[in-house]
């Protein structure tokens, strides 16, 4: 059966051997790590119990736009527009449009913010004596106007973030975070603890923070073992044997595709056993669902699976195995950093989802439905890939698709 | 001589020109990715190490790529020019290649910072010589598995997860961490400059070997 056939050849190339390696080793690095004891239960009269990002317009605003003086005065503006910090130098032009936004924000004149050059951050200092002081800084009084609403402030922040370049700390997934942050309260942190015990039953949140670490690396590694399966065949001189065979196109590259999907499952779940096996031991006494792990792999990671293998099977074909792992490479790159945020960021595209907190039950379920449209949007692209995969290859069967988009130079070496 | 110079402008026209496309592309994204105006030494260094150094990857991955096609395979056996020195030769221009790629870019951005901020430049010969000592490793690594293995893909596969774990497992890597300069610290660069010269050499060693045992070339 061509299926099994397929599957023996992936499992014992040395391909799979690195996936195996590298998925274990992250597994074993990562989540593992994480699950050694149990989430404890907060205690009442604790001096701190961190702090939840929530917005409040009366913090939010002078914070923020003290922070945005103090950034204008200073001539750089840090941004994370690809996930990796930039410090941005705004040009003249940009300046002044800049200026314009801050004048309507605080009320600071385009003369003054011209002619301060006194400009101090705020923030902590040696003293002399060698201890830590805080330091107000020294920035132009800001008196924010009585008619600024507070969507206006969203729509300016918004414009002085696309002025920068996006990704800075004005930006919608930003603001919140850097400039409106309050106090945990005890109550605060048990309702979370609640919810994780309660609502999540423990095996809920492993079970998502599984997935977040696992997700990582099999939004990835998937192309590797479809290019070389493919390249294997044009470079042992295999096509042309394939190509008189009966099969069909659609046939070979399907089973081909689920063969290769299927073998990469396999120690994905062997993790999610050994996952729940970890959890379990660090909570004896609860009872707890066996099989949470393995079902939220099933819907989390399998799609990123299929569209991985899809992608590297479709550019393989279109043009070479280089190509195909570059392109996957920038896809996931352009994934993993197109948001800071590690938790509550899912949107309808993402590829690789995130949710790096066993807290956070209520942030996931608000994302459920993007979370079950992003699913099926990438098993179906998938399937899509192939079929595409499946009529190109069959189009180079008949001898029709000979033109390569890209050369394949290694295929003419005359060294 | 001249023989050896032929086979180099042969190797570079059929067998590394996409590669070097492609270390190129890497180049040019790299200060679009992060912008190279920071005057901060260890921001400096994070264009060079977290991202540039994927260019050794993209240039010693693949140079032994043309004779894993079986077509090709035959044909090398047949010719008197010893495999390895073809090799070697693709090796050396590589990382000649990866040094003047850190060199120029570390001269651009170390202008540019002047002209931006008016003032001295922190992007140093450390820089250079840190971002390529990272690329090197990161290359020598795909170069290792793809020789010794026969393999490219395998290559590929190690090079980009190593790199890939490097932001995951700063402390466990310890003195083989590629992104130590955006940390503040030098020492590692050393040591992966030598483990780079040890994979090389051992690369080399397994080939030559398993072409003594007629299992490879």
């Amino acid at each position: 059966m061509l299926f099994l056939k397929e599957c023996k050849k992936i499992i014992f190339s040395l391909v799979f051997v690195i996936y195996c390696v590298v998925l274990f080793g992250f597994y074993f690095t990562q989540f593992a790590n994480d699950c050694k004891k149990p989430l404890e239960k907060p205690i009442e009269g604790q001096t701190d119990y961190g702090t939840i990002e929530k917005e409040v317009p009366e913090i939010m605003m002078p914070a923020a736009i003290e922070g945005l003086v103090g950034e204008y005065l200073s001539g750089e503006f840090s941004a994370y527009p690809y996930g990796f910090y930039k410090c941005v130098k705004l040009k003249e032009k940009d300046r002044k449009k800049l200026a314009e936004i801050i004048t309507e924000l605080s009320g600071i004149t385009k003369e003054t913010l011209e002619k301060f050059d006194d400009y101090e951050p705020s923030g902590y200092v040696m003293g002399e004596d060698g201890g830590l002081a805080y330091t107000d800084g020294n920035i132009p009084e800001i008196n924010i106007p009585p008619t600024l609403t507070y969507d206006d402030f969203r729509e300016l922040m918004r414009k002085a973030d696309k002025i920068i370049g996006g990704g800075s700390k004005y930006s919608d997934e930003n603001i919140i975070g850097n400039f409106s942050r309050i106090p945990k309260t005890y109550e605060d942190a048990l309702e979370e603890w609640e919810r994780f015990y309660n609502d999540d039953k423990i095996t809920g949140a492993y079970a998502r923070l599984f997935c977040d670490y696992l997700g990582i690396i099999v939004s990835t590694l998937p192309v590797f073992l479809a290019v070389f399966l493919s390249e294997r065949d044009k470079s042992s001189g295999m096509r042309q044997l394939v190509y008189s065979r009966k099969i069909t196109s659609a046939r070979l590259i399907f089973t081909r595709y689920f063969s290769l999907v299927f073998t990469m499952i396999i120690p994905v779940f062997i993790t999610a056993l050994l996952a729940f096996a970890n959890v379990k031991k660090i909570y004896p006494d609860n009872e707890l669902d066996k099989f949470a792990i393995l079902k939220t792999a099933v819907y989390w990671l399998i799609p990123n699976i299929m569209a991985s293998t899809a992608a590297g099977m479709l550019v393989t074909e279109i043009s070479s195995g280089l190509i195909a792992i570059f392109v996957q490479g920038a896809w996931w790159f352009a994934s993993i950093f197109a948001s800071s945020e590690l938790t509550g960021s899912i949107r309808n595209f993402t590829f690789v989802m995130r949710h790096n907190s066993l807290l956070g039950y209520d942030i996931f379920q608000n994302e459920w439905h993007t979370i079950v449209f992003n699913r099926l949007f990438f098993t179906v692209i998938s399937l899509l890939a192939v079929l595409l995969t499946a009529v190109i290859f069959e189009m180079k069967r008949r001898g029709v698709f000979n033109v390569k988009l890209f050369k394949d130079r290694s295929r003419k070496s005359k060294a | 001589m001249s023989n050896y110079l032929r086979i180099a402008a042969v190797n570079l026209k059929h067998n590394t020109f996409p590669h070097l496309m492609l270390a190129l592309v890497i180049t040019l994204i790299t200060p679009a990715a992060f912008g190279i105006s920071s005057l901060d030494p260890r921001e400096s260094a994070q264009p060079l190490e977290m991202f540039l150094s994927l260019t050794g990857t993209a240039l010693l991955t693949p140079v032994f790529m043309p004779e894993q096609n079986e077509n090709i395979r035959s044909l090398v056996r047949s010719k008197r020019t010893d495999y390895l020195s073809v090799c070697l030769i693709r090796t050396a221009y590589s990382v000649a290649f990866l040094a003047v790629i850190f060199g120029v870019f570390a001269v651009i951005f170390g202008v540019f910072t002047v002209i931006m901020h008016s003032c001295e430049s922190d992007v140093t010969v450390r820089h250079f010589i840190g971002g390529f000592a990272s690329a090197v490793f990161l290359g020598s690594l795909g170069f290792f598995f793809s020789g010794a293995a026969g393999s490219c893909t395998a290559g590929y596969m190690v090079s980009i997860m190593y790199y890939i774990c490097n932001f995951m497992l700063k402390d466990d890597l310890k003195s083989l961490y590629l992104f130590s300069m955006s940390s503040g610290s030098f020492e590692e660069k050393y040591f992966l400059l030598l483990c780079s010269a040890v994979l090389l050499a051992l690369t080399f060693a397994s080939v030559g070997f398993l072409q003594k045992r007629g299992i490879g070339i």
